[in-house]
């Protein structure tokens, strides 16, 4: 028989096993990447691990991650405080962002409606969602568009499709967002799929 | 499969169809879990399993298909999709979307019986599962059309003068005059609301149609003998080869999974004669003396061997016939 690991180390690779898109060999392999490595390397992750638990909240008004009770993006002045825009998960704020595009405010569901993983509607921050709507609308200051930015799969679907329903009331209106052919993408390499719905989604020029 | 002593298993495979540009595909196993998660690449390019099957097409023989007539539904739904499928890439991301929307509806109707969940969420899976099944289910109704000529023009061939070969399509939500199948499954899914409920999982739709092999108006599972239901599985492959070569005039790759011992030598002998037709086809077999002489005299052998050590199965040319081999005419 093989001489087992050392606590420690199975502890460790059994961690990383745990996470996401890693498999029991890559646990492996970055464990012992650490522990080869210098020293500062294994402490800088520790720390890392502890901070972003410790000093990373949810921003009470958008649920976006956040280092204060608000987030940056509900703090700023500057923003247009007359449109939402509704996403999945705080990685889409970020991409959003990167754009400049979008001047507006943000509202993180934190996931999809998915029966199958057991998430009905309560689960996600909608009913926040639909407050926040009709506070504005109390306020004399309706949203004049919500944009509905869920994922463009099946859950995503359903979502925006839930949310409608519900904001139809209290937002002046309501849009999603279009599906199509990646800039720069080949149409050659576009599956099937993207490239049926581009065509049914297309416009006059 | 992956060998139980290796991390994951992979198959490569060089396409050129008349005039145009090859094309490498590979198909890879790798371990995740308890299962295993493939990975598809065409050109070297990650790609989705529906742009395999628009890019090499398959007739695929194998003995469980035996049971196509007289067995359980999932049988022939399962020979449909594959076909359709190929016919039509999109349908399987239709077959797909259709699926999900089964699932998630399912895993909500078991909430709403044992946790009290909204009943009226449903409507949100209604939607894509109505227009999904639609969608799926005319698409098999076109393909059955399409294939109707070629089936009973090789009903013919295999078994003359037994009456002309059918195939009929079974659906659980059956159009009343005028309406469209969306419409149907719409008005079917709320005729069985309550009983779906009670029994928390959807009971109409595609996944529960069925195919029914008919020969001379009469059913073929239930009145057909043995003999009969063969050839009828027979006729079905052979159309499905004619109605994928029509579509732009390329053949499909035929793949044979040691189904000549399960014909008679009738059937046998009109099988390698399409097959001597087609440009390329594989058939696999663990007792090659039972593949027809005239088969294996324009056949190429290969016979595979277990690796001894790291690499798997190996493909040698054949010399001794032992073992399972490869014929490729
Ligand atoms: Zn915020």
């Amino acid at each position: 028989m093989p001489a087992p690991l050392i606590e420690p180390v199975a502890r460790l690779i059994e961690s990383f096993a745990r996470l996401p898109g890693i498999g029991p060999k890559t646990a492996q392999r970055l464990t012992f990447h650490l522990l080869r490595a210098p020293e500062v390397e294994a402490r800088n992750l520790a720390a890392a691990l502890v901070a972003v638990r410790d000093e990373v909240v949810f921003c009470e008004r958008c649920f976006n991650i956040s280092d204060a009770p608000l987030c940056s993006i509900c703090r700023d002045p500057g923003r247009d405080t007359s449109r939402l825009c509704v996403v999945e998960e705080p990685l889409d704020v970020l991409a959003i962002e990167r754009t400049g595009e979008f001047r507006g405010l943000y509202h993180v569901l934190n996931g999809a409606i998915s029966p199958i993983d057991g998430i009905g509607p309560e689960r996600l921050r909608i009913r926040e969602l639909l407050a926040r709507a009709d506070e504005a609308r109390r306020a004399g200051r309706p949203f004049t568009e919500v944009i509905l930015a869920t994922n463009p799969t099946l859950e995503g679907e359903a979502t925006a499709m839930y949310l409608a329903e519900r904001l139809e009331a209290t937002v002046e209106s309501i849009t999603r967002i279009a599906r199509g052919i990646p800039v720069g993408g080949d149409l050659e390499y576009a599956d099937e799929i993207t490239l049926i719905r581009s065509l049914q989604g297309r416009r006059a020029v | 499969m992956i060998r139980r002593t290796a991390d994951g298993a992979r198959a490569e495979a060089g396409v050129q169809a008349g005039g145009t540009r090859p094309v490498e595909l590979a198909v890879e196993l790798a371990r995740q879990g308890g299962g295993s998660r493939k990975r598809i690449a065409v050109n070297g390019v990650p790609r989705r399993a529906a742009a395999l099957a628009g890019t090499l097409r398959v007739v695929l023989f194998a003995p469980e298909e035996m049971l196509l007539v007289a067995g359980p539904p999932g049988l022939r739904r399962s020979a449909l999709d594959l076909l359709a499928g190929q016919a039509r890439p999109a349908y399987l991301h239709d077959l797909a979307t259709y699926g999900r929307a089964l699932q998630q509806r399912n895993s909500l109707l078991r909430a709403i019986r044992d946790e009290g969940a909204s009943p009226e969420d449903l409507r949100l899976w209604d939607a894509p599962l109505v227009e999904a099944g639609a969608a799926v289910v005319a698409e098999r109704l076109r393909l059955l059309d399409a294939l109707a000529g070629p089936l009973a023009a090789a009903g013919r061939e295999i078994a003359p003068g037994e009456g002309p070969l059918t195939v009929v399509y079974e659906t659980n939500a059956p159009r009343l005059p005028g309406e469209e199948p969306r419409e149907a499954l719409a008005r079917r899914l709320r005729d069985t609301a309550d009983k779906e409920r009670w029994n928390g999982t959807t009971l109409v739709g595609p996944h529960r149609d069925d195919l029914r092999f008919e020969l001379a108006g009469e059913p073929l599972a239930a009145f057909g003998s043995r003999g009969q239901q063969r050839s009828a599985i027979l006729a079905f492959k052979l159309a499905q080869l004619d109605l994928l070569t029509d579509l732009d005039g390329r053949p499909p790759l035929l793949l044979l999974d040691d189904v000549f011992s399960e014909l008679d030598p009738q059937r046998r002998e009109h099988l390698v004669r399409r097959i001597a037709d087609l440009p390329q086809a594989f058939v696999t077999t663990t007792s090659p003396h039972d593949l027809d002489p005239a088969l294996r005299e324009h056949a190429t052998t290969w016979r595979v061997e277990p690796d001894d050590g790291e690499r798997g199965a190996l493909l040698l040319p054949d010399r001794g016939h032992e073992g399972p081999a490869v014929a490729v005419p």
